[in-house]
Order: C-alpha cells, then structure tokens, then sequence
C-alpha cells in the first residue's frame, strides 16, 4: 500500500517532459515463498507494450519519459499494479511480490509487523498484547465465544465446533478437549501469524469439507534474502486489568539459498476485573509458545520448509467452567517441499506431510468449592498425522485449475475420573479412543470468461472411516446402542460456483452457491456423558447420526472508490440433519439437569447481512466500519440456533502520520433476545465498548505501543460468552517493541 | 484342465485332513469345571462339578455317572439334598434339578442357592440319590463338609401379608463377580422360605431394578428389569455408567402389591 502511494505522489508529480527513454527494471517473486517467478507477464497499461520474466524473475523494458501503470500477471497469483515514473536515460526498479491466487471465496487477513491489513478490514490495528483470536474476530462475520480470558473460541456466522474446519498452515489438528477450551487457534502466538484465510460456510472447501466455514492460519515463514543478514526483535507489554505480562522475540537468519526464523513468546496473566471492579476468579494463565522454522532452496524452482510449533499453556483458569487447564499442549510439525515448473501445464506442485499431538489436561485442583466434595480430572489427548498434494494446472492465463489430493488419521481419547473422599475412584471414557481416518480429493477450476466476469467452480469428495476402539468406551456405549459396532464409513460431497462481474468499473458483484456436508464430532457421535455448562445437561454421543448437509446462497457486492470502498453481502444458509441435543431425561442430580442426546433436529436456517465501509478523509485519515446482523430458526424445535450473534456493529477512526498512529475503535451489539431456549440460552442485553491505542516510533528500532481498552468502562459480556461472565473493565496496557534498527541496520 | 482338476483335488484333500484333525479332537468338557468331589457307591462314581468354587448364592452343579467300566451313564434319575448342620438345627436351600436328561456332554446339570457360607456355623453335605436305569440299580453317595464361600449376594425380603403371615423370600444376585461399564447381565433369583427344607421358586413376581451411585446422586440409563425364565431365576441386565461404588435396589412385586426392596452394593 505505501509503495502504490509512494509510486502515486511520483506519478502525480510527474510532468509532461520531451518525449526521451529509460529503463524501468525488476524482480517478481512469490510473496509467500519469496521464490522468483518465471514468465511472469509485464503489461504498460494504456500502451500495447510488454514484456516477461526470465529464469531468475527479472524483467526490464525500455520506456519513453512519462508516467506509467505497469500490472504484473503470472498464473496462479493475484495481479498487481504499480505505477513509475520515467525519467530521460535513468533506470528506475520495479519489483513485484505477487501474492499466490486469492480465490474470491475466501476472505485474507494479513499480518505485516504491527499492521493488519485485508478484505475491509484495511486499517485495524494490532497491538502487542493481541492474541489470534482477536485478530480473526476483525474479520466481518466472525464473532468469539469466551469460557474465560483464554482461548477464546471463534465462530464463523454463529457456526463454529465441528461445523468449522481449522487448520494451521493447510496442516489438520484436533482440540483434546472434551468441553471445547482448547480451540486449535488457542495453541497459535498472534505473533508468529502471517495471515488468516477465512472462508465462509462451504464457500471454500480445499481445507476439508465442512458446512459452516474454514479458517487456515498461516504462520510467518523464513525468508531468503540476496545477501546474508539477520533480524530480530524484543517485545515486552504489560496490561494493568489481567496484569498480563508478555515477552515475545523473534531471530531471522537470511541468506540467498535458505532462511531460519525463530520465535516465541511468553504470556502470564492473573484474573482480570470486570467494569465494577469485582474480580473474575479463575481467568489467569501461563503460556509459552516456540516457532522454528528452516527453509531451504534446492534450485531455482523448488524449496523445502520445514516447521515446527510448540505450544503450552499452564494453570489456565475457565471462570464460565467448574474445572480449570492444568495444561494444554501441543507439538506440531510440517515438512513440505514447493516446485514449479514441474512441466508447462503443471505451474505450481506442493507436496506435505506433518504430525501434531495434543495433551490437554482438565482438572478442579484449584478451585477451593469443589463438587460435592471431590477432584475430578478430565485428561484428553489427540494424535494427528497427515499428508497432502496440491497441483495447480493451467494452459493461459484464463483458465486454472487447482487439484489437491489430502489425507489424514486422527484418534481421540479423554476420560474422566472422580475421586470422592472415602469411596472409589469413579472412572468413565468420554471420548472412547475414536480413531478417524479421511481421504479427500479437492479440485478448483478457475475461468475468465470474458474480461469482467469470473468464474470458479469446486469440488471435493471425502471418505471418513470412524470407529471406538477403547474398550471401556464401546462397553459405555452399548448400554445405549446395544450390538452396534460404533463403526462408521461416510461419504461427502461437496460442491461450490462463485460468478464474479464487474457491472460498472467499480462495482464487483459475486454470486455464490454451494453445497456442504460434514460428518459428526468426535463429541456428537461417541461422547459420553459430556457436560456442557450452557444448558447444564449431560450429552451423549449418536453414532447413528446422518451427515449434516448444508445450502447455501450468497451475494457479495463490493464498490471501490478512490477514497474507499463498501461491501454487502447478502447470504442465506438451509441446513438437513441439523446435529442437535435433543433432551432425553430431566432427571436432575447435584450438577447436571439431565442428559441430551444428539439427534438429527432436522432442518435448520441462518440468513443475514454484512455491510462494512473503509472512508479515507484523507490521507491520513481513515473510518472503518460494518454491520452485521443474522437470523436463525431450527425449524422442528420452533426455536432459534444456539451461539447466533445479535445485530453487531464495529467501527474505527484512524489517524496515521510515519512516525505514530492513533486508533479509536468501537465494538458494540443489540440485544439478543432471540436465543435458543432449547440449548439453555439466555438473552443478552446491549452493550457499546470503546477502546483506544496508539503507537509512538521513538528511535528507529524502538517502538512504543499504548491504549486503553474499554474506556467508558462499560460492564458487560458478550451473547456468546458462556456463563455470562462480565468482560474486563477499563485497563491500560503498554508495549515497547525493539528490534534490530536501533543497530542502525 | 488336468492342473486344475489337480489343484483342485490337492486343495480338497487339504480341507478333510484339517477337518478330520479338528473332529478328532476330543475335548475334555469337565476340564474346564470344579471338581467339588468323587464319590463311589456299589460300581458307580459320582463326580460332583461346578463352574466355579461353591459360593452363597446362584451355582451351577453337574455330576457327572460311570460304572465299574468307566463308561458314562447318561440314563439315570438323579435328586439331590444338600443339607447345612448347624449347632442346634439343619436347614436346607433352593435346589433345581438335576435334569433327568443329561447334556451334550453326558453331564446332568443341576442349580442349587446357597444361603448360608460354610465355617464357624455349620458344615454343608450334599446327598445324592441315583436310579441307574440302565441296570436298574439304586444308589446314595453323600458329598461332605462342601466348602461354600461367604458373598453378600443374599438378602432375605420379609413381607408381612394381609393375614399378618410372615412370608420370607430369599434373594440372591448373580453375575457381578466381575463388573464393568457398560451393560452387566444378571439374574437375581427368589424363592420363598416355606419350611427349614423347602424352598420353593416363586415365578410370578416382578421385578423393577435401580442402580444408584450415592457419592454423585445419580442412577444409570439402560437398565433391562429382570424378567422370570425358569427354577427362580429372573434374567436382566444392569448398567454402570462409570467405575466406583454403586448400590442396586430391586423392587419385587406380585401383581399389583409390592412386597419389599432389597439392596445390594456393586464396588469396582
């Protein structure tokens, strides 16, 4: 962006001056690889010139003295325009970094230092003290369910659990917990992030089918450079609500032919208060989390990474819950190897493979009112290990097609123990040793069928095998599903058709349908005996359940303007075999109201809006804003859904110079009355938060980061926030941020 | 044509040899049971058999009759007596058979309900009453000083009737010697005390049963009530949602009267 704008203040500098030549040369390469691209195309617009890229990436082209767009278009990346001005007998460098195509159904975060840039989401502003979660809740239509102030479970349009697929660099992975504390995008540093795709309902499928949204978090890859360098930073915050500390570092080695990047980070906080002072017991933790990462280049087309995260999480407190973390951790790895030119139809190839484990470890130790006199531990573990190809294929420019063949096995296994004073041990397996395998095949045609209009169609077929294998567990489960073998094969399809039309210049519409399907949860079809704290009840797995489908239609209009640009999207879901607890006894004992049991609950409807707004009063000036408002009904139980988030709006007002920027930004909501009284719901009252933050560059390399957030000191919880526990009240929090520019580099 | 035809003669002959192994293995029926003892009367013996070592409640006897060739006696009459002396009295317990067919196996099985383990108070004998209808000879063995284990699987229910009669059901619970989660069958059986040495089956009660985890205050799902089959037993299941201590109530009832509940304490 502040290239385009550096170029801009040229260009419009820039006079009408005789008629000589110059140079105008450069370098395109892949953003996310940083390999250079060959054959890249280099149109001057307005003028029938051009020219293309070599084996190294390079370009150069003979240019009349003038002002000139130049766009950059290779197969497989999202084109890019830069505009330079020619001076007579001067050569000036363009370089490109082309970001690998965006297809239209996905929406991208992405994560530069302390800046968050993406679709609408143009100027909200990072602090150090973010965590992932609030980064992927900037995103229109996603919206947080809190259990406490850890791991804040993200919702795509009030769908989230196994409606949503989550991945960590393409990379599968499972929560271990039986109660859904440990959201996989709680074992991720905001840090260490470099984007966030997000793909709505099954608009995108490449990631695994599912029917309420994908979210891949991509991670910060090393970088190569042209000649050796090394760059790191420190950062230390501290927030005075929670009186969390955070220390965070990175070190980057990079050097033509391969690049290591190391980071972590180390986040303690105590138990915040809420805006009338009243401590929240039990939302403190302790985390620490290590990304390494080792790229190397084996020749000019192909490249290794390899990547590993490590993650843990210690005495984190779930106030909404009566059990706290003891820990939760996660070790994960990724060996991937990236090609190109493989052959001239075959542009890009990546084959990976990768394992991850995670240990989670639920207990009530700390707490002092214990149930009926007892500890109870919740332990659960899950083991993953995957492999995926992906191809992508094209003849021209105008047509593509991407193919991804994935795999992956996972198994699952939690129980639970009591132990009450004076008698025995009382055990039981809650997730009964499931192990699930799946076989995907993934394929995207892309077109251009004539200048304005897109088209991109995709596919995907899964084969899932799932069966109990603990043998206590499958006992547990034959009381209630006697000579079922716990067993089962599913087959999905998934199909979605986005049309994209420019009906004036600056006027994008897209229309998408898409079909969706995904299987049961671990939870859904073998729990036992689960208990979810929203409505009270035990819940109890059906291996008998169908495969939930999805329909799903959607209108996106985007306008553009030379100081901003709007967007509304219309959308409407239908579900089939909706997985829903349907209550089975209401036989009430010490903690629980009864017992549920998961059943088809038929079908089930979500429609709604987004409209978002980015306004540049100037320069340095910039609103931001959106709306975003849903209805649901579940149409057998004349209720509405659970977790669906009321008429939310968000805004920000941004003020930016070189040297420091300030940001108001504003989160409020309607109240939601129309909660599902079936799930145990409550309605929610209204409620306006008003943070403020800014950041200071006091030397070069030394950067202060400061805000208040919640500044009116409003109480309140959000309609998604289990238990209903208020949010923070006012607190400051400050950050200085070091790196290797203060060396004078 | 002619390898084929071969083949399939090699892979024929295969199978007979592997099923002739197979039939040819004759296997010992009783080497998987109890011997509680021998005993030899006149030419005959008597071998007595159980599942398992004799315990207070449900168990399942087999006796087993050769002469003096060793061969099996399969057509014979046979009732038994098992008789607990105590200090002051004799009493005996529900018995069942034995059957006057033997089984598959050329055993005649039997079903007696220990109320009583054997020890300090008293000593079990059991006597056995032989028609060998194949030569038509009439034989008594006596099994002495049976050791029977202590269990707590047998509750006495008493229940006073309209014309203020005490009537006592004995009740024992089978099948949870070895419990685990999940669904654990059972048979409870009940018979009625009608005189120190009889206790007749009663058949036509029913039976409601209620697991209860007292340290969680919660039952279970999925409970099968017992239901009679035959010589007082009643056959059901009972689910155990997770490990730990645990105490099932049945409650009996003939008609529309109930006449008690009895408990017992499952601990796993």
């Amino acid at each position: 962006m502040q290239l385009i704008s550096k170029y801009l203040i040229i260009l419009i500098l820039g006079g009408n001056l005789a008629a000589q030549t110059g140079i105008v040369a450069g370098q395109v390469i892949d953003r996310s690889t940083g390999l250079p691209l060959v054959g890249a195309n280099i149109m001057v617009q307005d003028f029938n010139l051009g020219s293309a890229t070599d084996l190294t990436g390079r370009y150069s082209m003979m240019l009349k003295e003038g002002t000139f767009q130049i766009t950059c278009s290779v197969i497989g990346y999202a084109p890019a325009t830069l505009g330079v001005n020619i001076a007579t007998t001067s050569s000036s460098t363009l370089n490109f970094e082309l970001e690998p195509v965006t297809i239209e159904s996905k929406h991208f975060i992405h994560i530069q230092g302390e800046k968050t840039s993406g679709h609408m989401l143009g100027h909200l502003q990072q602090t150090n003290l973010s965590t992932t979660e609030n980064l992927i809740s900037m995103i229109e239509g996603v919206s947080l369910i809190a259990r406490g102030s850890y791991a804040q479970e993200p919702t795509i349009r009030g769908m989230s659990g196994g409606r949503m697929n989550i991945t960590i660099n393409g990379m599968k992975s499972f929560g271990a917990c039986t109660d859904r504390m440990d959201p996989i995008t709680s074992y991720v540093e905001a840090d260490a992030l470099n984007s966030i795709e997000i793909g709505k309902g099954a608009l995108s499928i490449q990631n695994g089918s599912t029917v309420g949204g994908s979210l891949n978090l991509t991670m910060k890859q090393p970088q190569y450079a042209p000649k050796n360098l090394s760059q790191w930073h420190i950062k230390g915050g501290f927030d005075a609500g929670s009186k969390e500390r955070k220390f965070s570092f990175s070190w980057n080695k990079k050097t033509p032919g391969s690049g290591i990047s190391l980071s972590g980070a180390y986040r303690k906080a105590k138990d915040y208060a809420d805006a009338s002072g009243h401590i929240i017991s039990y939302t403190g933790f302790e985390k620490m989390n290590l990304n390494l990462g080792y790229k190397k280049r084996l020749n000019q087309e192909s490249q290794l990474l390899l990547e590993f995260v490590s993650d843990d999480a210690y005495n984190v407190g779930y106030s909404a819950l009566p059990m706290d973390v003891g820990y939760a951790r996660l070790r994960m790895a990724g060996l991937s190897l990236k090609t190109r030119g493989i052959s001239p139809h075959i542009l890009n190839a990546e084959w990976k493979v990768y394992g991850n484990a995670i240990d989670h470890w639920m207990d009530d130790s700390k707490r002092e009112v214990l149930f009926m006199d007892m500890h109870m531990d919740m332990p659960g573990f899950t083991r993953t290990a995957g492999s995926y190809v992906d191809l992508l294929l094209g003849r021209d420019q105008r047509s593509m097609l991407k193919l991804r063949s994935d795999y992956y096995w996972t198994s699952s296994y939690a129980d639970m123990v009591m132990y009450p004073e004076g008698s025995s041990p009382m055990e039981m397996v809650t997730w009964p040793g499931v192990e699930r395998w799946n076989m995907g095949q993934f394929m995207e045609y892309q077109s251009i069928i004539i200048p304005d209009m897109n088209v991109n169609l995709s596919m995907r077929y899964d084969l899932f095998h799932s069966r109990a294998t603990n043998e206590m567990g499958q006992d547990e489960l034959h009381i209630f599903y006697p000579g079922n073998n716990l067993e089962r094969m599913d087959h999905l399809l998934s199909a979605n058709a986005h049309v994209a039309y420019n009906i004036v210049d600056n006027w994008r519409s897209i229309l998408s349908v898409a079909s969706g399907q995904r299987i049961p949860t671990v939870s859904e079809a073998y729990g036992y005996y689960l208990y979810n704290p929203v409505d009270g009840y035990l819940y109890l797995g059906n291996p008998d359940l169908p495969v939930e489908t999805s329909r799903q239609i959607e209108w996106q209009n985007n306008l553009t303007s030379s100081a901003g640009s709007m967007s509304l999207n219309l959308y409407f879901y239908k579900f089939e075999h909706y997985i829903f607890g349907q209550t089975m006894s209401e036989d009430a004992f010490s903690y629980a109201n009864g017992w549920k049991k998961y059943i088809d609950g038929g079908s089930a409807q979500i429609s709604g809006l987004e409209w978002s707004v980015l306004h540049r009063f100037s320069p340095h000036f910039i609103f931001q804003g959106g709306v975003n408002y849903e209805a649901s009904s579940l149409d057998d139980f004349q209720d509405f859904l659970p977790l669906i988030p009321p008429l939310e709006v968000h805004g920000s007002l941004t003020y930016e110079r070189r040297r420091f920027w300030v940001q108001m930004d504003t989160r409020g909501a309607a109240a939601q009355t129309n909660n599902s009284k079936v799930s145990g719901e409550n309605s929610t009252p209204a409620f306006l938060a008003i943070n403020l933050k800014g950041e200071l560059d006091i030397l070069p390399g030394l950067k202060l980061n400061l805000g208040i957030n919640n500044l009116t000191n409003q109480l309140y919880h959000e309609h998604l926030d289990w238990g209903d526990i208020y949010r923070p009240g006012r607190s400051g929090f400050i950050s200085l941020t070091l790196n290797n520019g203060i060396m004078g580099q | 044509m002619k390898l084929l035809i071969l083949l399939i003669t090699l892979v024929g002959s295969l199978f007979m040899i592997l099923g002739c192994e197979e039939s040819e293995n004759d296997i010992d029926v009783t080497e998987d049971l109890v011997l509680i003892g021998s005993a030899v009367d006149n030419g005959l013996t008597v071998d007595l058999y159980s599942d398992e070592v004799l315990k207070v409640g449900l168990n399942k006897l087999y006796f087993e009759l050769t002469d003096a060739s060793d061969e099996k006696i399969t057509d014979a009459q046979i009732t038994q007596k098992p008789i607990m002396h105590m200090e002051t009295m004799n009493h005996s317990c529900p018995v069942a058979g034995p059957e006057s067919t033997p089984n598959s196996d050329g055993l005649f099985e039997s079903e007696v309900v220990f109320i009583m383990a054997s020890g300090m108070m008293g000593t079990w004998d059991d006597t056995v009453f032989v028609e060998n209808q194949e030569v038509n000879t009439s034989h008594t063995v006596v099994f002495e000083n049976l050791t029977v284990l202590e269990t707590d699987m047998k509750k006495n229910l008493v229940f006073v009737d309209a014309d203020m009669n005490e009537v006592i059901y004995i009740v024992t619970l089978n099948g949870l010697d070895d419990p685990k989660v999940g669904l654990n069958d059972l048979v409870l059986t009940i018979h009625k005390k009608q005189t120190m040495m009889s206790f007749p089956e009663v058949a036509n009660l029913s039976v409601s049963i209620n697991p209860q985890m007292p340290d969680m205050g919660h039952g279970s799902e999925g409970n099968v009530d017992p239901v009679y089959t035959e010589n007082g037993k009643y056959e059901g299941s009972v689910a155990f949602s997770m490990t730990g201590y645990w105490t099932i109530d049945f409650t009996i009832s003939q008609g529309s009267e109930e006449l008690g509940t009895v408990q017992y304490a499952v601990n796993f």
